[in-house]
């Protein structure tokens, strides 16, 4: 019961850190996409490579991942912050497939039947099952990643209103001399970094990763949360919006007899919700009305 | 010397059927404003119509019935779209909901037939084609003649009828349409109806010479989409989605030849990657209301 307990609320962290790090370079940044989705994808397969291919022990295969995910996002956020709405969405979504059909295809990366055995990096109080002890890797950095961005977007913070007035008005943050490259490309790094610690995670708590474990699934669900508790709001809505979530899911897990039924059912309700919350009220729970300011572009 | 000339037929099929997704995710998009990855669930609404019915004149019923269907989720689809725009929602949420909606249909699909793959080979009793040791089946040479026969009827409306213009207007300027007395509304409605109903006969092609399951939702919408950022870089029009299309069949031909593997959808991806950042200047903006 406990170990039940315990998973979910892994589940509910990683889905908090995942949607406020999509949050954070979507409704802050101006540019909504699933990059926190690949970057996880990118997270989980290197801590899993190094571990099971290589065999690397798992705190070294850690910060091995971390700096993979940190060096592919700094090149990935150069290449793809250039894009503006569609297109940064399209490619980032580009992106994630792209990365599975690779891990689906190459050998060393599993295949299509994953990767098994991945062992848990230990740290903390040692409990019952291995694969909770993913909770030592995500709660950290929940909790840090909540603190900075309470502390960076906050009402007064001012990295957070240059990082707004980029997203409002980008081209008047250029007259007025901003770095805008370097603030956006700030933001896709502690997107990347936050990102693939999730990646990791997941792969540690389910002890096996395949294609399917960072699949078009995850960014849909991850972007409900994201419109469920509003984006551009206070990150600690996520929270909120991360709950609702795995209640519903695990309420529809209560269909017992009919367990082919319930994946279906589960995805089904989550896009509904999502197509409804877009159509009805697009603030979700706690999101501000972003008003975009007078523009340069819109006056060209 | 066989085998090269049934690669090449496969080649010609594939080119034909992601051409007519092509085009109907282009009609789509146009009237929607946005990529319109929901026109996948067209490629999937015919042919599991169809299924059910063992063979015959019910089938080629439910078939009809399957693409009238597609036609009234053109309609809903997109006087949904219409409303968020006019509701103020951004390009990355109108895609978003695209998306959400391809999910819904696909999981509805794979709840109600499960996610095996399911065929419509015996819908049609046509007999095989034999030319000297080559062998073209029935079920391909009606995908190949069917298919190619809608793409040049879209290629000759879209350059010298009425119709035609009239979408070439719809791209170029709604305003415009609008201040020559058009009524835009109704030829967005009717466009996305056309679309759906164009990716419907696509699917319900696929369905008779091979084999389609839910999963391919995704395909359906990145060859779409990838066919008509690429198209509208080689030209305006069916003629560059066909081209663009076209090349991703060849390409996907060129990958299963050479390398183990299914490699068809990373090229896609790579290329819509790459294409995205080279030439996203010259990528049709889709209108924002």
């Amino acid at each position: 019961m406990i170990g039940y307990f315990v998973f979910n609320i892994i589940l509910l962290l990683q889905l908090v850190l995942l949607a406020q790090t999509t949050d954070l370079v979507g409704g802050y940044g101006g540019r909504v996409g699933v990059a926190s989705v690949l970057f996880a994808a990118i997270g989980g397969y290197a801590y899993a490579t190094s571990t099971i291919t290589i065999g690397i022990g798992p705190w070294k295969s850690v910060a091995l991942a971390l700096m993979a995910t940190l060096a592919i996002g700094l090149f990935i956020g150069w290449l793809f912050l250039q894009l503006r709405e569609n297109d940064f969405l399209l490619a980032t979504l580009a992106g994630q497939l792209g990365f599975l059909e690779i891990a689906n295809n190459i050998r060393i990366l599993g295949g299509p039947l994953g990767i098994r055995g991945i062992p848990a990096p230990t740290l903390g109080p040692v409990l019952s099952d291995s694969a909770l002890q993913a909770i030592w890797l995500v709660l950290p950095a929940v909790i840090i990643c909540s603190i900075a961005l309470v502390k960076l977007f906050g009402p007064y913070a001012r990295f957070g209103s240059l990082i707004r007035w980029v997203r409002d008005d980008e081209l008047s943050a250029h007259a007025f001399g901003l770095p805008v490259e370097r603030l956006q490309i700030a933001i896709f790094l502690f997107l990347s970094f936050f990102s693939g610690i999730v990646g990791m995670g997941i792969v540690v708590a389910q002890s096996y990763v395949s294609p399917n474990t960072f699949d078009l699934w995850l960014s849909i669900t991850v972007l409900t949360v994201v419109y469920i508790s509003g984006t551009g709001g206070n990150p600690l809505w996520m929270f909120a919006g991360a709950t609702i979530l795995v209640l519903i899911n695990e309420g529809l897990r209560s269909l017992g007899s009919f367990p082919e039924l319930v994946g279906p059912l589960q995805q089904i309700t989550l896009n509904v919700i999502l197509v409804a919350i877009l159509i009805f009220r697009r603030r979700g729970i706690a999101g501000p009305e972003i008003e975009f300011g007078p523009s340069a572009n819109r006056l060209e | 010397m066989i085998t090269y000339v049934q690669y090449f037929l496969n080649f010609v099929e594939i080119a034909a059927l992601y051409s007519l997704v092509a085009c109907g995710f282009y009609l789509i998009t146009i009237s929607t404003r946005h990529f319109a990855f929901a026109a996948a669930i067209g490629f999937m609404i015919v042919p599991y119509s169809a299924v059910l019915p063992e063979a015959g004149f019910a089938k080629l019923a439910m078939i009809l019935l399957g693409l009238a269907l597609c036609g009234a989720f053109g309609f809903i689809y997109q006087k949904i779209a219409g409303h968020l725009s006019s509701k103020g929602a951004r390009e990355g949420q109108l895609l978003i909901v695209s998306l959400a909606i391809m999910g819904i249909g696909e999981n509805v699909v794979t709840l109600v037939f499960g996610s095996s793959s399911q065929t419509l080979s015996s819908a049609l009793g046509l007999p095989s084609l034999i030319m000297s040791h080559i062998h073209v089946s029935g079920q391909q040479l009606t995908a190949l003649v069917f298919g190619w026969s809608i793409l040049i009827l879209i290629v000759f409306q879209w350059r010298c009828s009425l119709i035609g213009k009239i979408l070439q207007a719809l791209v170029e300027s709604r305003l415009n349409l609008a201040l020559r007395g058009v009524s835009v509304s109704r030829v967005e409605t009717w466009t996305a109806i056309t679309g759906f109903i164009i990716v419907g006969v696509s699917g319900v092609l696929w369905a008779i010479d091979g084999r389609i399951k839910p999963a391919m939702c995704t395909e359906v919408g990145v060859v779409g989409a990838v066919s008509f950022i690429i198209g509208a870089m080689i030209k305006t029009g069916p003629i560059g989605l066909i081209v663009a299309a076209t090349a991703l069949a060849f390409g996907r031909l060129l990958l299963s030849l050479t390398l183990e593997g299914d490699w068809s959808m990373t090229a896609m991806l790579l290329v819509l990657g790459c294409t995205l950042v080279l030439k996203r200047r010259a990528i049709f903006k889709v209108e924002s209301a």
